[in-house]
Formats: structure tokens, C-alpha cells, sequence
């Protein structure tokens, strides 16, 4: 759209200078204190997501997190455990459990409880998959697991929160907000954090893609299910697409001429966020309308556009980065199998596995899987021991010190796994890893240093990783 | 602690010492190697001094990796953090050196094996190794005060430490200055040779000043009464007529209620409603009133303690109800709270390790976290006894009825499976859906809330139970419902407070009474000493009250200073100390430190009166300037620091949607009452396990201001949240403020913003205007002075009649609904402009 004020931008450059929003005077008091950050960090937050050079070259370029909100049972899935199979029915030993709280089994004496489904080895790997995920098993040469992340939170929106904000409560940046804070964004039409999924809504809401205390530019954009594709796009009732142009144009005329009246920066801030506003409202349907995808991409993702499906959430995801949004969070769930999982947990199974396989090899077909890293994985894992039912059958419980996530493209290893449970997948044995661990590995390869990544609220510097987070290089090619 | 005391006397000590020359053989053989310097045996029969004796050698040998970088996880800045230990575990085992990793580190000969000071640093000298060892083995006695480890005695000294004097104001050396702040202002802007801005124009004032104070637009018809307005004092009395308002009691409520993190819900999981309106409406009123700020201060903290506390005064202590937090971690809330918002302190910082940059110990939080470690968190309800007693009756009849219908139906449930299994298709197929598929689910797979559900189906078949059910529900009716809103109570028996090691509080550390940190003036009383006329109750405890009167107390250097900073920062977007939330050792020292003590010393002295304050500011020169940019000031003053202009601020979310509804002629003036529900966009709520928590109000209620909108911690109304409005997790002091593409598409297309516009529109297009009625010059600038107080230039109101042209020509509707739909365009317009939601 042709707008008034050319020579906006060369102003805009001299009044950046004059009058400066609150963000920036956050990031120059940060810059006079930690020179280290000089280099990179030479951020305007008067325009907040221009795209920043990284603390080092990055391995990745964006990220495609698949979130399995609820906790999906890795022993079911990935941790091939066989002496569940042979414990079956046992207590587990009290040395497993000692000190142990679990969030719901009261039994002091908890009962081993064996997989229903049985294991394969698949790929030139031999990587142990489970029976439900026939599609899964085609690229786990491709995947690097991780089989002993740790969390410290039992209770859902405590542990999603750690697990996307660093910190058991709520108030902090997300992961995507910090990555967007840091790197900007590469989308000229759409926001750089996009949010969205179907299924349950996550117990901790817009908790996992808040801005924190970030300004909220940051804030992760939420993709709706119903009506417009993103909170207050569509024109009002009555309204013409034509009539809001007309709107913004005059608009931006009048914020121009006020620009040259009074000098402030935000005006021409404000007259770009008008532009993309503007410029939202056509990208975001188009980037949503998937008729343009072809029956063979369909057919790979096993997805079908008149059925809302995680499948379809998976060629939204791949499009949106392809369009240079830098982070995408998918949410499905309920992964949550206190009771009936051995009915419950196969459909859940089918609903994803296609779809996560498919998005790997789309991927990697179109070049994109080098520069995407691609990471699936729940809050927490479920318990090798059996929560008996009052009504009902048996499930498992919340897990937290080691279960399995994965990872796909942006500078792994493909085709390893890092991490060793024990015989019971109960405790880590070998290279345990903390969530936050994991958040320092994902800003690495995004090519950001966790510990230079702060933020000064309240006095102090806030950092995604809190006081933890070790960079896991062992899975990086 | 306790296990330490023994091994410090008798036997177990002289085993210790035993042990530890045992021990000497080795050590000595590998400090003779390394190092032979100033063997002084004799030293060693005297205690150890940690100040003089240990504390110089962790100091040069241990603390540069084992200080703040924490190498290996270990700190041994405190005797808690060297217990502690890191990745290896404790370092110390005080009494036991021969047990402590310290001493096996610095004694250890294989260089690969654990070697400290690591590989190719200078070794322990013998004595330093032998001060060491004694050093445990007496206990490892760490005095308290070397805990503050980096907060040394220059932090002492830190400015925000010092008393406030009152400064003498600099003479008048020129006509600007209208009073004492500009004076202040202008000697720093002389010393740079800047001159102050100009004043802004009458109508910019005016806007500025209604917005600022009220946070509402002015009226046209009020604008042009001010300009016309020649009296000398006109500006003086449109402040008196601003700080009148009630309006201005919301509008600086809000920003208390910012600090306060107020919210009507409790967050977390369930986010279930809080009842606590009446504390934000005790705020609304307190303001509006001018309650001394002192007392504002001690009715909040204390309000339940003070001598023949009224009902009111208990409402007031609300404020520390607005936790998220609860147990341990609500008293911690509290503390910090208290730290934020009245020290200007971290003082957060000291709860996991004494405080890194400020002389705050970790025992000196604790102190503060025990004034509040002592409270009931109960509802205050708005009934009287006799009222509560009637309810009470009532609600036994209610138990009654509720077990005598849990009883029957307890016995028909028994029935159940027999009536399952008898069902015969027939009559399966006359029962409702939902029950209907519960039965297809074989018994063994149903989920408790469809057994619930299948068992209340059935007994609803019979007769006495449904009878039953209905006396219960009418009587259920009759409960009656008082207002109630959640206060402070101290409890009668004072919980123990400890330290809680790295902050966790389930690992405690030592007993802790009730303190203020050293750093700061001493509590000048006690007050429960005070009040009690017994003797030996003096020395008692101190009490939250004791806390509220000594944060007032005239000779405490930080309570005044911090609020007249806040206040400062709502005018200037800035405070004069940037880091309104640290006023520590690592916040920005104050642009104009005499101005903050002028300031702060005539809150002080003149009755702690937040009105005159207010006066004080908005009559000086300094906030009237205007806030055109300079470019003589972009090099020398690029964030306006000197104040030689005024700032433009973008409006806070509440304050853009409360002054959309006011030029729209639609805003709800009614003050106070239970929070409202407007218009919400569907879908945003879902999700919420509570289905109503949304129920649109109606009518005029759709219109109230924004600090009347429901906030629900866990899902915030998305207009507030698009335009920065706090999260209410912890308390806010300064809001940041973002320029978004989803700002814009707020303005543009929500709901409310649409309903202004047309309401807007219809304003304009209905509205007698003299003038020619034809014209649409003369509505465009009635429009647009409603708008933004002022006339619009030419260009401006030739883009809006080109707008309005365009419309009327593109619509295609009857001619009496063309013009309507063309002049809510130009509304639309008039809406997203900068400047409409920019104080200027």
C-alpha cells in the first residue's frame, strides 16, 4: 500500500535519536554494564523487531516447537524399558521411590506397570520406537533424542511454565519471547512468535507464550481457531477492506504530519505499526488458507483441510517458517493418562505421528530442516509405575526426573541420542538435563549466549535460564 | 546449629584437635614443598579470628572463582554458602577439618585429583593451612556482618542511605522560574546552557492537565472557557477544579493499584475470583480524600492493628492480600512488596543469599519476611453479628436438607448396577444422550465425572429423592449473600520465623525476630510496648504496625523519597531516580538529587498531602513547558533528562479506552462497585475451567472505566494486555510502554473501539454547531477538538474531509444512513491517531 511520507524513514533516523521509548533506555543501561553484549546487542527498541546479528554465528535460523502439553509417556513411546515388562505388577523398589512425591499416587507402595505395546529397532540407528508410531519410526535417523531431560515442577502449569519461561511462575518471558527479543524479526508481514494449536488450551494460558516483563512487542501472537486467524483482525461489521485502507492511509497522513509538528520517534513507530497492521490483515488469511497446498503434501501429512487436525497445524507451522517467522509454538494435548491409558493414549499416538513425520520430511525436502530446528516433546513424562483407579483403569503418573524429548535439524546430530535412564526409566544414569539445559541449547544454536541474554527488570538482570543452564554440545554435530 | 554448640566444648573438640595433628604430617610435608614462609606456631594456641585470620585467605586464594562466578557451584562468601558446599558438597564440616573438603582441596598432592588452589596458582603457605584447620575445628565461627559480603561499608554511604535534608532552593535568577522545582530545574539546565521550552498552548495544557489528573479528555466547551480565560489564577483553579474530581481518584487509584498488583482473581490453576474490590475502591476514595500518604501507608500495611481499627481501616489491608502466592511464598510476595514499593528496594534479592550489591543479609530479610510471617488471611464480610448469626441458622437448615438428600440417595445409588444390568434396549433408548453414550462405555473405562454423572441420572428416577432435591435448592435460595472483601488479621501467636537456606523453605535455618535492616534508621517505637501499660511486655515483638510507622518515620531516607519519584514519573515518564524500583547501590543515582529531597522533605513536612504534591508539580513551569522535540537537545540531552521540555507519553491502556467512551459521549461516570465485564471477542476465554468466568455486564455497565474491568489473573482482558497493563504477578512500578501492529489492530477493529467510532460519528454528525449546518468543515473541527482539544491545521482537516468525500462516495446505502457511516470512518480515524492516545 502506497503511503504518505517518504522521507519518514531518513527522519525517522534523526528522531530515533531525539526521543527514545522505555526499552531502549532498559538496553543501553545494559549496554554501559556488560560490554560483552556491545557487539551484538546495538538494538533500537524504538523498533523493536529489526532483525539483530546474534552473540555468534547460529546453527539454526528459527524453531518449531510441538509442544505435548499434559505429558506424554515416554516409556510408552521412546525409553524402551524391557524390565517393566519383567517387574510387572512388583512394587518397585523402595530405593527408586525414596523421598519420591508423586502428584497423584498415594500408594506408599507403587507397582511396577509394564508398556502394552511392544518396540521395534527402526532406521540404520536401530533406535528403539514404539508400536504406535509407525510413521515416527521412518525418521529416526533424522531425530536426536534427548532421554533424560529433567524438571523440577509435578503439577501441569508449574512445569509448562519452567519448561518455556525458566521460572515455576508466572511473570516471566517465554522462550519465544526472549528469542524474538534477541534476534528480531525476518518476517516483513507476520509477527516474529507465533502461538497457536488446538485440543486443550495449556493450563498456563498465555503464561507459555507471555512476554513477561519484555515489552509486548514480544509477546507471542496467538493464531485463533475460530473467526479471524489472529484477535482483531478482520474489519469491523459494514467495514470494506477498501474503507480501512482509506482509514490507515489517512491515518498515517495525519500521524506524518504530526511527526513534523512535535519530533517523536514513536509517531514513526506508530506509523509502521500501522503498515504491518495493515499488511497482517492479508498475509495472516493467506498464510492460513491451505488450498494452495497440493494433494501430494496433504497426503504426506495425511491431513485433510476440512478437519481441523494436528496434521494441518503442521503445514501451518512449516509455512510459517518458510515465511521467516523465527518461532512457532504448537500446542496439542491432553497427553495427561492418570487413568485408561491403554485406551486413551494409542488415538492421541495416531493423531500426532503423521503429522510430525511428515513435518520432518518436508522439511528436509524444501532445504528448510538445516535452519529449522524442529523439538517435540510434553512437560514432564509419566511415571514407569501404575496410578491405580477408583473407577476406571489404570494410568500413569506425572514424571519429572528423566523423560524423552526429541529434536530434529538446525545443527544436530541426527540420529543419536543423548542421555541414559535407568533399567525403570525412573532416574537418569548418565548425562542428566535440566529444562533449563535444554533453553540454554535451544538460544546456542539460535546462535545466543543464555548468560548474555538478560533483561534489567526490577533492579535486576533477568535471564531466560535463571541461575542454571549448561549448554549440551554433545548434540551438535 | 545445635550439633555445633556440642562439638565446640569438651570431648568432641579435643577429638577434633586430635584428629587435626594427626592430620598436620601430610600437610606440612607438601607446604614445605610449595611454600615455607612465617611458620608462627605460637599464634595458633589463640583463637581464630575469621576476620583477621581467614577471611584475608579466601579473600586472596579462594574468592576470584569461588566468589560471585561460583565455580563448581560454590560460593564462600557466607558460612551458609561454604556449608552449602556446591557440585561436591559441603565444603566445611565445622569442628571436623579432617572431614572438611576445604581442607582435603588444599591439602591434596595429586595435582588431577581435587587441587586448590587449582594447578599452577601458589599453594596454601603451612600457616594459612593450620589457620584453616584450627579455624574449623573451632566451629568455623563466620560472623554475621562479614556475610554482606560485597556490600561493604561504602555502601553504607550510598546516597539513598542519608537522611533527607531539605534543601536550600536556589535563588531566582531569571523570570522563568515560576517556584521552588524550577529552580532546581534550571540551575542544572544553566550549567549546560539550555534554555527551558517554551510553554506548551493553552489547549495543550489543558489536555495535558485533565488526561494527567484525571486521566479523561477535557470537554471542547471547557477548553475554550480556560483559553478565554484571562484571569491570572484560571490555571490554578482548573487544578483545584482537576484534583476535586472524583475522576482523579481513579485515575491515580489505577497507579497504585498497579504497585499493589491488584487483581480479581487468585491466578494459578483454578484463578478462582477474589473478592477484594472494596480494597481498590478503598484506594479510589483514600486518594480523593487526600489521606496523609503516612497513613496511607500504615492503614495498608496494618490498617487490623491500629488502636480501634475501623472497618475501613481493615479494608486498607487488602493490599497485602493481592498476593498470587500462598503459604510461604505469599509472605514472601508481602516482604518484597513492602521492599518494591516503599524502600524502592531488591530487596528480594536477599532471600536465597545475602544481598550481592546492598547491605541486605540474608537474616535482615528474614527479619522483614517475620513482620509478615504472622498473619490469617481472612474475608471481612459487610454483615453485622446479627445478620451472621441468622445466616448461620440458615445455613444449618441448608445441611440438613443436603443430608438428608445425600442420605437417600446414598440408598437409591445402591440400586444402580442391578438397573443397569436389567436395562432393557427399550427403555435404554427413552433415556437422554448423554447418559445413553455413558452406558456405552463398558463400566470399567468411565471417567469419575461420568459415573457421577450416570449415578445422579439415576437417582433423579425417584420420586422422593427429586422432592428432595427441590426442598434443598429452595432452601439453598434463602442464604443470605453479604459483600465481603479479603483483609489482614495478626495472629494471636506469632509463627516462627527462620532463615530459609537458598531461600527454600522447607530447609530452615536460624530463628529470626522481627527487624529492620541496619542499613536503615532503627524503629523509633514500639508500639506494642507502647500501648500495653505491663511492665514486662516491653521489648515485645515488634508488629506489622511497628514496620508501617517506622517506613513514615520523618528520619527514614527512603519512604518519601521513592513516592515522590513515582509521582515525579507519571508527569515525565521518567522519575528523577530512573530506577524507580532501586534506589540500591546499583540503581541510577537521581538526575536532580536536591529537587528529590525538596520534594520528599515537603511531602514530609506539610501533613504527607499527596494533593498538594500534585499542585506543587503541575502549577511549575517545568511541567508546562512543551513537549515539541529540540534538535539543539538531541546530542546533549537525547532522553530529556534535564527536562527542558515536557515529555509526550503514549496514554496507559485504561486511559485510552476510558477517553475513547468519553469523546463518544458513551462513558459511565459511576465510581466504585463490583468489577464489570465488557464486551469480550469469543474464544478468549476458552479453555477456563470456570464457563461463566465471562458473563457480558449490560447496559450502561458495558461503559465503566477501564480500572473497573474484571482482571483475571490467569487470562487478562487482551485489550489491556496489547497495551501493556501489568499482569498482576507481582507488583509493577513503572509500566513499559510498546508501539504494536496489534496495538493498531486494536484501534482499528475491536469491538469497543467500533462502538466508539460509530458513537463518535453520530456525536458529530447530530450535534448542533453553529455554523453552517451543511458544511463539513465546521463538524470536522468540532470532531476534532473533541478529540484531541485542539483545532486541526489545514492539511489535517483536508485529509479528514478527503476521507469523509471518499466515504459519503464509496458507500453504498440509503442517503440518510451514508452520511453516518462516513463520519464513523472519519471517528475511526480520529481514534487511531498518535496523538489521541499520546498526552502531548
Amino acid at each position: 500500500m502506497a503511503l504518505p511520507g517518504n522521507d519518514i524513514h531518513a527522519r525517522r533516523r534523526f528522531f530515533n535519536r531525539c526521543g527514545v521509548g522505555l526499552g531502549s533506555i532498559a538496553l543501553s543501561s545494559l549496554l554501559d554494564k556488560r560490554e560483552t553484549c556491545a557487539e551484538s546487542q546495538t538494538a533500537d527498541l524504538a523498533r523493536p523487531m529489526i532483525p539483530r546479528p546474534p552473540h555468534f554465528a547460529p546453527r539454526a535460523k528459527s524453531v518449531i516447537c510441538l509442544f505435548m502439553m499434559g505429558g506424554p509417556s515416554h516409556l510408552d513411546l521412546f525409553d524402551y524399558k524391557p524390565d517393566l515388562e519383567k517387574y510387572d505388577g512388583q512394587p518397585i523398589p523402595p530405593s527408586y521411590i525414596e523421598g519420591e512425591r508423586f502428584e497423584q499416587i498415594k500408594d506408599m507402595a507403587p507397582k511396577v506397570m509394564r508398556g502394552p505395546w511392544s518396540f521395534g529397532r527402526y532406521g540404520e540407528t536401530g533406535t528403539h520406537v514404539s508400536e504406535l508410531l509407525p510413521y515416527t519410526r521412518e525418521i529416526v535417523d533424522d531425530l536426536t533424542f534427548v532421554r533424560t531431560v529433567r524438571s523440577e515442577e509435578t503439577v501441569h502449569p508449574h512445569a509448562q511454565l519452567l519448561l518455556f519461561t525458566g521460572h515455576r511462575n508466572p511473570g516471566r518471558p517465554s522462550l519465544g519471547s526472549w528469542v524474538s527479543y534477541g534476534l528480531g524479526s525476518e518476517a516483513e508481514d507476520l509477527p516474529a512468535f507465533i502461538a497457536f494449536g488446538h485440543g486443550s488450551v495449556p493450563q498456563a494460558h498465555d503464561g507459555l507464550f507471555s512476554n513477561g516483563f519484555l515489552p509486548s512487542t514480544y509477546h507471542g501472537t496467538q493464531f485463533r481457531n475460530r473467526g479471524a486467524p489472529v484477535l482483531n483482525l478482520a474489519d469491523p461489521k459494514g467495514v470494506t477492506r477498501r474503507g480501512t485502507k482509506r482509514v490507515i492511509k489517512t491515518i498515517n497522513k495525519l500521524n506524518a504530519e504530526r511527526l513534523n509538528t512535535v519530533g517523536d520517534s514513536e509517531i514513526a513507530s506508530r506509523i509502521s505499526a500501522y503498515e504491518l497492521a495493515f499488511r497482517l490483515q492479508a498475509s495472516a488469511p493467506d498464510l492460513i488458507d491451505l488450498r494452495g497446498e497440493s494433494q501430494a503434501t496433504l497426503n504426506l501429512y495425511g491431513a485433510d483441510l476440512k478437519k481441523p487436525s494436528f496434521a494441518l497445524d503442521c503445514i501451518l507451522a512449516r509455512r510459517m517458517v518458510e515465511r521467516g517467522v523465527r518461532f512457532v509454538q504448537l500446542h496439542y494435548g491432553d497427553w495427561d493418562h492418570h487413568g485408561n491409558i491403554v485406551n486413551a493414549f494409542p488415538p492421541m499416538c495416531r493423531a500426532i505421528d503423521q503429522g510430525c513425520a511428515a513435518l520432518i520430511k518436508d522439511l528436509k525436502a524444501r532445504g528448510l530442516l538445516d535452519e529449522t530446528l524442529v523439538i517435540w516433546g510434553g512437560e514432564f513424562g509419566r511415571t514407569p509405575v501404575a496410578q491405580p483407579q477408583k473407577i476406571g483403569r489404570v494410568g500413569r503418573d506425572h514424571h519429572v526426573h528423566a523423560f524423552t524429548m526429541w529434536m530434529a535439524g538446525g545443527g544436530l546430530k541426527p540420529g543419536t541420542s543423548v542421555g541414559t535412564t535407568d533399567d525403570l526409566g525412573f532416574h537418569p544414569v548418565e548425562d542428566s538435563i535440566h529444562v533449563h539445559d535444554l533453553q540454554a541449547t535451544v538460544l546456542h544454536l539460535l546462535g545466543l549466549d543464555h548468560e548474555r541474554l538478560t533483561y534489567r527488570f526490577q533492579g535486576r538482570d533477568f535471564r531466560l535460564t535463571d541461575v542454571g543452564g549448561r549448554v549440551v554440545e554433545k548434540l551438535f554435530i | 546449629m545445635v550439633a555445633l554448640a556440642n562439638l565446640q566444648s569438651g570431648e568432641g573438640s579435643s577429638l577434633c584437635r586430635a584428629l587435626a595433628i594427626a592430620l598436620m604430617g601430610t600437610t606440612l610435608l607438601i607446604a614445605l614443598e610449595a611454600n615455607a614462609e612465617d611458620v608462627k606456631p605460637a599464634e595458633l594456641a589463640d583463637e581464630v579470628d575469621f576476620a583477621r585470620d581467614i577471611l584475608p585467605i579466601l579473600q586472596k586464594r579462594c574468592l576470584s572463582c569461588h566468589g560471585d562466578k561460583a565455580r563448581g557451584g560454590l560460593r564462600l562468601t557466607s558460612r551458609m554458602a561454604a556449608l552449602e558446599g556446591g557440585d561436591r558438597g559441603p565444603t566445611l564440616v565445622p569442628g571436623k577439618s579432617g572431614e572438611s573438603l576445604v581442607v582435603k582441596a588444599v591439602t591434596e598432592t595429586d595435582p588431577e585429583g581435587l587441587f586448590m588452589p587449582p594447578k599452577g596458582t601458589k599453594r596454601l603457605s603451612v600457616t594459612e593451612v593450620r589457620l584453616l584447620k584450627a579455624w574449623i575445628d573451632q566451629g568455623a565461627k563466620w560472623p554475621e556482618e562479614r556475610e554482606a559480603d560485597t556490600a561493604t561499608e561504602a555502601t553504607n554511604e550510598h546516597w539513598a542511605f542519608q537522611p533527607v535534608v531539605r534543601p536550600s532552593v536556589p535563588s531566582a535568577t531569571d523570570t522563568w522560574p515560576l517556584g521552588a522545582i524550577d529552580r532546581f530545574v534550571l540551575r542544572h539546565l544553566s550549567e549546560q546552557q539550555i534554555a527551558p521550552s517554551p510553554p506548551a498552548d493553552r489547549a495543550s495544557l489543558a489536555r495535558r492537565l485533565h488526561l494527567d489528573l484525571t486521566g479523561l479528555p477535557p470537554e471542547p466547551s471547557v477548553v475554550e472557557a480556560f483559553i478565554a480565560n484571562d484571569r491570572p489564577d484560571a490555571y490554578d483553579r482548573l487544578v483545584d477544579q482537576l484534583l476535586a474530581s472524583p475522576a482523579y481518584g481513579e485515575r491515580w487509584g489505577r497507579h497504585w493499584l498497579d504497585s499493589a498488583r491488584y487483581a480479581d482473581s487468585a491466578g494459578h490453576e483454578m484463578d478462582r475470583r477474589r473478592p477484594i474490590w472494596k480494597y481498590r475502591d478503598w484506594v479510589t476514595d483514600a486518594l480523593n480524600r487526600d489521606l496523609p500518604f503516612d497513613e496511607f501507608t500504615v492503614e495498608q500495611l496494618a490498617g487490623d492493628l491500629l488502636p480501634g481499627a475501623t472497618r475501613t481501616q481493615r479494608v486498607a489491608t487488602g493490599f497485602n492480600r493481592n498476593n498470587m502466592g500462598t503459604g510461604p511464598e505469599g509472605v514472601v510476595d508481602r516482604t518484597n512488596t513492602v521492599g518494591r514499593v516503599f524502600l524502592g528496594l531488591t530487596i528480594g534479592c536477599a532471600q536465597c543469599h545475602s544481598h550481592k550489591f546492598d547491605p541486605i543479609s540474608q537474616r535482615e530479610y528474614y527479619q522483614l519476611f517475620a513482620f509478615f510471617n504472622n498473619s490469617d488471611d481472612p474475608l471481612l464480610e459487610f454483615a453485622t453479628a446479627e445478620q451472621i448469626t441468622a445466616r448461620n441458622k440458615v445455613r444449618q437448615r441448608i445441611g440438613k436438607a443436603k443430608k438428608k438428600l445425600d442420605d437417600h440417595g446414598a440408598e437409591v445409588g445402591k440400586g444402580i448396577k442391578e438397573w443397569e444390568a436389567n436395562l432393557t434396549a427399550e427403555n435404554r433408548a427413552k433415556l437422554d444422550p448423554t447418559i445413553q453414550a455413558i452406558l456405552a462405555v463398558p463400566q470399567p473405562d468411565r471417567t469419575p465425572p461420568q459415573a457421577g454423572n450416570l449415578l445422579r441420572a439415576f437417582q433423579e428416577m425417584d420420586t422422593h429423592y427429586r422432592e428432595l432435591k427441590v426442598a434443598h435448592e429452595s432452601i439453598a435460595k434463602t442464604e443470605p449473600k453479604f459483600d465481603s472483601t479479603l483483609v489482614l488479621n495478626e495472629r494471636e501467636h506469632a509463627r516462627e520465623t527462620t532463615i530459609f537456606i537458598r531461600g527454600d523453605f522447607q530447609s530452615h535455618g536460624d530463628k529470626v525476630e522481627p527487624s529492620v535492616p541496619r542499613v536503615l534508621p532503627p524503629m523509633a517505637t514500639n508500639v506494642a510496648a507502647e500501648t500495653e501499660d505491663n511492665e514486662d511486655k516491653k521489648g515485645r515483638r515488634f508488629t506489622r504496625l511497628d514496620l508501617a510507622r517506622w517506613l513514615v518515620q520523618r528520619d527514614h531516607p527512603l519512604t518519601a523519597r521513592v513516592a515522590v519519584n513515582r509521582i515525579w514519573q507519571h508527569y515525565f515518564g521518567l522519575g528523577l531516580v530512573e530506577t524507580e524500583d532501586d534506589f540500591g547501590t546499583q540503581g541510577e543515582p537521581p538526575s536532580h538529587p536536591k529537587l528529590l529531597d525538596y520534594l520528599a522533605s515537603e511531602l514530609m513536612e506539610t501533613g504527607w498531602s499527596l494533593k498538594r504534591l500534585h499542585r506543587s508539580i503541575v502549577t511549575s513551569a517545568t511541567y508546562q513547558q512543551s513537549s515539541k522535540a529540540r534538535r539543539d537537545l538531541v546530542e546533549i540531552d537525547p532522553r530529556n533528562r534535564l527536562l527542558a521540555r515536557s515529555p509526550r507519553l503514549r496514554l496507559e491502556a485504561e486511559a485510552i479506552r476510558d477517553q475513547s467512551l468519553s469523546v463518544a459521549g458513551l462513558l459511565n461516570h459511576e465510581i466504585g462497585g463490583p468489577a464489570v465485564f465488557p464486551y469480550q471477542v469469543e474464544g478468549v476465554m476458552d479453555g477456563r475451567a470456570d464457563k461463566s468466568a465471562w458473563v457480558m455486564s449490560r447496559g450502561a455497565d458495558l461503559y465503566r472505566r477501564g480500572v473497573y474491568i474484571h482482571f483475571w489473573r490467569l487470562t487478562p482482558h487482551p485489550f489491556l494486555k496489547v497495551f501493556d497493563a501489568p499482569d498482576a504477578v507481582e507488583s509493577c512500578t513503572r509500566r513499559t510502554r510498546s508501539n504494536t501492529a496489534l496495538q493498531a489492530l486494536t484501534m482499528l477493529n475491536h469491538p469497543w473501539f467500533v462502538d466508539c467510532a460509530r458513537a463518535l460519528g453520530r456525536r458529530v454528525l447530530t450535534e448542533p454547531i453553529a455554523g453552517s449546518l451543511s458544511a463539513p468543515d465546521e463538524r470536522i473541527d468540532f470532531a476534532f477538538r473533541l478529540c484531541l482539544g485542539r483545532s486541526p491545521t489545514r492539511t489535517e482537516a483536508n485529509a479528514l474531509k478527503s476521507l469523509f468525500a471518499d466515504e459519503l462516495a464509496d458507500v453504498d446505502t440509503p442517503n440518510s444512513e451514508r452520511e453516518l457511516i462516513a463520519w464513523t470512518a472519519v471517528a475511526r480515524a480520529l481514534l487511531n491517531l498518535d496523538e489521541f492516545i499520546t498526552r502531548e
